[in-house]
């Protein structure tokens, strides 16, 4: 008897405990235990729509404008059909006791449902323009002028379309903000008060770069550098693109031909007035021997000044023609950064060899790239020049052995690539002229 | 009468065994469900704090981010259950080669248990990494990481701070 | 006997609740480790950073366009793929497998495996073999559907929806690119195109017309490309009329500056009747912002005869010189008849064309499959990921 009362509370006890733990040891539905993260998808969906500036556009226009119907369509696109939404617009205010104040607000459900989660995205009014301040070059390291060539007695070559003027012009858009101080090097007497070692309004001379605009041909200033330039024993010009080498290596200067075959030609308009570079253009004279030809002698003698060697008359074309050339994809990397986007493929008639970068003292591993090599021709790169057993640099050259017409973003793009001057973009504090994007997702349907 | 009386003889220590078994049974059950609930708790929290290390790496190793130092608070609970943990890592490369990968295997321990789990964070060759202790109960727990220039690369030093 | 009756039942009515318990517990771990390696995948771009434009093997898994930060992945890293969908290709020629990914006839992504990277070398970089098995599905948000209402006048059905719903008031621009069968130089066969551009109306349709496009003489293809506040889809329609003998692009090699393409003749790839040989023209292509393709030149092997069997001209190689993403397109044909002509497209980044992406296992019949998508952006083609993702370990998983 006793035993079987006792059965009987041990089963009690038993089914009760059972019954009472199961009453609270409610276990969760699915999708509470394996949520999908809304936050997450709330955001990434934001950004998906902001990706052409559009939600950035709508968050600004009035509450009846059709944009707000196209954003609501384009939510329900790509949002899951069982995710439900509510995007709200928040006007952001400096000052007083509310930050956020709602101003317009869609939906395509009354409910969220119980567990909702939302993101937050800031959208600026495209009346806003983002200040872009750009780290000088030279601010690192000293220097930091820009010589632009924009000599009114001198001719250009290989610059059909444009005059050396006005691709000097817009050179100085392009880069002035990029450097301390940009110098407009107005006529030949001035490019002889730089070569002197003189500056002109005070700038830093070292380490500047010096942008010839005139293409194939350089100018030359009339008096000393036209007497020492010119050789009686070869009757060429090279000796003055000799000295302008030992000026580039003395003064740690960037010299930058941004067309065909460098320093092809000597252009004066005054000191060459009745000569003719062979094409019938006055004011120019092909560089070498009796201005009848020979005219790589200027490339080869200004090597050989950059590189310290000794003079030596040498009419030998060096270049070559590897037709069609690429950006490399660091050139095409900064073209998104600096926002420079010249055509990623060019013809290229008058690539350097890469020998001269033994030759020279020109090491590889200081080469900036333009172009990508083709064989053993380099189409464009920016050459430094490092002299044996030393490790400063001393001089470079940025040669762009392009065929005309000289695009000239390539040269900013290039240089640009060899500063990399860094942009430090500023932040938009202005009132009223940002908003806060709020987008609450929640889930229906299924368990 | 004497079978009532070896009857109760065995009976009533049964019984009370049974006051002494039943909790316990109870307690051992309970037992493997705390832990296993401390585990996957604390596993939660490695794999979120490895995850966090290694978005700030691949944040800051972007070109576009120059030398500097970033400190971000993960957000982790301080307490599992009332315990507090600890977190160590080491450092180490996947293979031989020069730019190897390299793996910071991530342990954390909960205070006063036995409980430790391991997370495994893959981060690209040109990191580093200070050893620190990250306290989850310490107002200040964080991940540093300082971005340098070293000869020839951008590196980052990863620690935890606080 | 009733004593150890009661322990015995005691025991088991409460181990089968607090087992489910302790699985939900790790389910819930498997949902935040789900969520967890999906931005890692996606919010990095691998070791080392440019392992998609390349053929070396990475040692960290990452999809993230390094050019960027966000939710922006590489074209060219999930082109180095394997596809989970597709069944793999074998090209005796070259003696390997191809990834495949081929939407519909004449639209061929084919990528050699000994270049692409498998589920299970992903799984081992995230450090997740043996632990979790996961697939990834990467697909565009707006798909464009083309559909032929009538052949004569030509007049096509542009379909577009999202994920939820159709896309309207989207506009349509669309590049119609005819062949020629003897339109290029030295009697190649080459391309002309036409643009235009339409709205689609509250069902998220439009329609285009052709009226002086023959569909008895004229092999085409037709890409349209709907977009609208922000979302990019593209669709494409082809009208071949030679299929028996075609090209069949492969990818050879990912170059550090440039990919190399291998083109094939047909027979050797799928066999058939009738073999020809057939003469072939390959054109790149870059999308422009407004929706034009501008033309970007190729190299050598630019055009070409290819012949089949054990003939010396089964296949030809072509560089693409450029990463940026584009539409190769081949131009074929086996004879001046223009009935004897056809086109191919094969994608230069997988969302030139807006390819599907699927990488992973099937997590069809696990016990627990945990997923989380992600809105993401591929060269700006708005793509999903979605990540489904399970525990290896059955009921003994931790972490």
């Amino acid at each position: 008897m006793m035993r079987t009362i006792e059965v009987f509370l041990v089963i009690i006890i038993i089914t009760a405990a059972f019954i009472i733990s199961s009453f609270f040891a409610v276990l969760p539905q699915p999708r509470q235990v394996s949520p999908l993260n809304l936050r997450r998808l709330a955001l990434t969906t934001l950004q998906t729509l902001d990706v052409d500036h559009d939600l950035s556009g709508t968050a600004f226009k009035s509450p009846n404008d059709l944009a707000w119907g196209n954003l609501q369509i384009a939510l329900s696109a790509c949002l899951p059909p069982n995710i439900v939404y509510n995007l709200t617009i928040y006007e952001v205010l400096s000052g007083g006791t509310q930050l956020y104040t709602p101003i317009h607000s869609i939906s395509n459900a009354e409910s969220l449902g119980v567990s909702s989660d939302a993101s937050s995205y800031l959208v600026a009014s495209s009346n806003v323009t983002f200040s872009v301040t750009p780290e000088k070059i030279g601010q690192r390291g000293g220097g930091g002028t820009l010589y632009i060539l924009n000599c009114s007695d001198a001719n250009g070559w290989w610059i059909t379309g444009y005059t050396a003027q006005s691709l000097a012009a817009d050179l100085y858009n392009l880069l002035s903000p990029y450097f301390k101080a940009t110098i407009m090097v107005q006529n030949t007497t001035q490019l002889a008060k730089i070569l002197n070692g003189t500056s002109i309004q005070g700038e830093t001379l070292r380490n500047a770069t010096v942008i010839n605009t005139f293409g194939e041909a350089v100018p030359i200033p009339a008096g000393y550098y036209t007497t020492i330039g010119y050789r009686s024993s070869d009757r060429s010009y090279a000796n003055y693109t000799y000295t302008l080498g030992l000026k580039v290596n003395q003064y740690n200067w960037t010299w930058v031909s941004i067309v065909g075959y460098p320093f092809y030609y000597v252009t004066n308009t005054v000191t060459f007035k009745d000569i003719q570079n062979t094409w019938g253009i006055y004011g120019m004279r092909i560089m070498g021997t009796d201005g009848n030809g020979g005219g790589p002698s200027g490339l080869n003698a200004f090597l050989q000044g950059l590189d310290r060697k000794s003079y030596s008359y040498n009419p030998n074309g060096i270049t070559g023609n590897p037709g069609l050339v690429y950006l490399t994809s660091e050139a095409l990397y900064y073209c998104n950064y600096y926002g420079i986007y010249p055509s990623p493929y060019q013809t290229s008639t008058r690539a350097l060899p890469d020998s001269i970068l033994t030759t020279y003292n020109l090491p590889e591993s200081s080469v900036t790239y333009i172009f990508n090599k083709k064989n053993s021709w380099i189409p464009g790169a920016v050459y430094r020049h490092i002299a044996a057993g030393d490790n400063k640099i001393t001089g470079s050259l940025f040669a762009l052995g392009l065929t005309r017409t000289p695009d000239i973003r390539l040269t900013a793009l290039g240089l640009l690539c060899a500063f990399k001057p860094r942009l430090y973009r500023s932040e938009y504090t202005a009132s009223g002229t940002s908003r806060l994007v709020v987008l609450q997702l929640g889930q229906v349907g299924g368990v | 009468m004497t079978h009532i009386t070896i009857e109760y003889m065995i009976m009533v220590p049964v019984m009370i065994l049974q006051i002494f078994l039943f909790p316990l049974t109870a307690s051992w059950l309970m037992n493997i469900w705390v832990d296993s609930r401390r585990t996957l708790a604390l596993q939660e929290v490695a794999s979120h704090l490895g995850s966090t290390i290694q978005q700030l790496y691949f944040s800051l190793n972007h070109e576009t981010i120059f030398a500097g130092t970033a400190t971000y608070s993960p957000g982790l609970p301080p307490f599992i259950e009332n315990y507090d943990y600890i977190g160590n890592a080491t450092l180490r490369t996947v293979s031989e080669s020069e730019d190897s990968s390299k793996v910071l295997s991530l342990t954390l321990t909960l205070a006063k248990t036995k409980i430790t789990v391991t997370t495994l964070v893959i981060l690209g060759p040109n990191v580093q990494w200070q050893p620190s202790v990250f306290v989850s109960n310490s107002t200040n727990a964080c991940i540093k990481a300082v971005k340098f220039w070293d000869t020839d690369e951008y590196t980052i030093r990863l620690s935890f701070g606080g | 006997m009733v004593f150890l009756g009661a322990i015995l039942l005691f025991i088991g009515l409460f181990n089968q609740t607090i087992q489910t318990a302790i699985l939900y517990q790790r389910h819930r771990s498997i949902a935040t480790k789900c969520s967890d390696l999906l931005d890692n995948m996606l919010l990095n771009p691998g070791v080392p950073l440019y392992w998609g434009k390349s053929n070396c093997t990475p040692t960290g898994f990452g999809l993230q366009d390094p050019e960027f930060t966000q939710y922006r992945l590489s074209p060219f890293s999930l082109m180095r793929l394997i596809s989970s969908s597709g069944e793999p290709v074998y090209y005796l020629k070259t003696g390997q497998y191809y990834s495949n990914v081929t939407v519909g006839f004449g639209n061929f992504l084919l990528v050699p495996f000994t270049e692409a990277i498998n589920y299970s070398v992903a799984t081992h970089l995230l450090g997740i073999n043996g632990t979790y098995g996961f697939r990834l599905t990467i697909t565009p948000i707006v798909t464009v559907s083309i559909s032929k209402l009538q052949s004569n006048p030509l007049t096509l059905s542009v379909n577009v929806k999202g994920a939820g719903f159709p896309l309207s008031n989207a506009i349509v621009s669309y590049c119609f690119i005819n062949v020629k069968p003897t339109g290029g130089e030295q009697n190649f066969p080459a391309f002309t195109t036409d643009y235009g551009a339409n709205s689609t109306n509250a069902e998220g349709s439009a329609i285009l017309s052709f009226p002086t496009v023959d569909e008895t003489k004229e092999s085409y293809v037709l890409i349209a490309y709907a977009h609208h506040s922000g979302l990019i889809g593209t669709g494409y329609y082809e009208h071949i009329l030679h299929k028996e003998n075609y090209v069949v692009p492969f990818i050879s090699n990912f170059g550090n500056e440039s990919g190399e393409v291998l083109l094939a003749h047909s027979w050797d790839v799928h066999g058939g009747d009738n073999p020809a040989a057939i003469t072939y023209n390959a054109t790149f292509v870059l999308l422009t912002e407004d929706f034009t393709l501008r033309e970007m030149p190729l190299g050598g092997g630019k055009v070409g005869l290819l012949n089949y069997g054990n003939d010396p001209h089964t296949y030809e190689k072509v560089s693409i010189p450029t990463y940026n993403p584009g539409i190769l397109v081949v131009t074929y044909r086996k004879s001046a008849n223009p009935e004897d002509s056809g086109v191919v497209l094969m994608p230069w980044g997988i969302s030139s064309m807006a390819f599907p992406v699927t990488l992973g296992d099937n997590p069809f019949g696990k016990e627990w499959v945990a997923t989380d998508i992600r809105q993401v952006l591929v060269n700006n083609i708005a793509y999903q990921a979605k990540l489904a993702l399970w525990s290896l370990q059955g009921y003994q998983v931790i972490g």
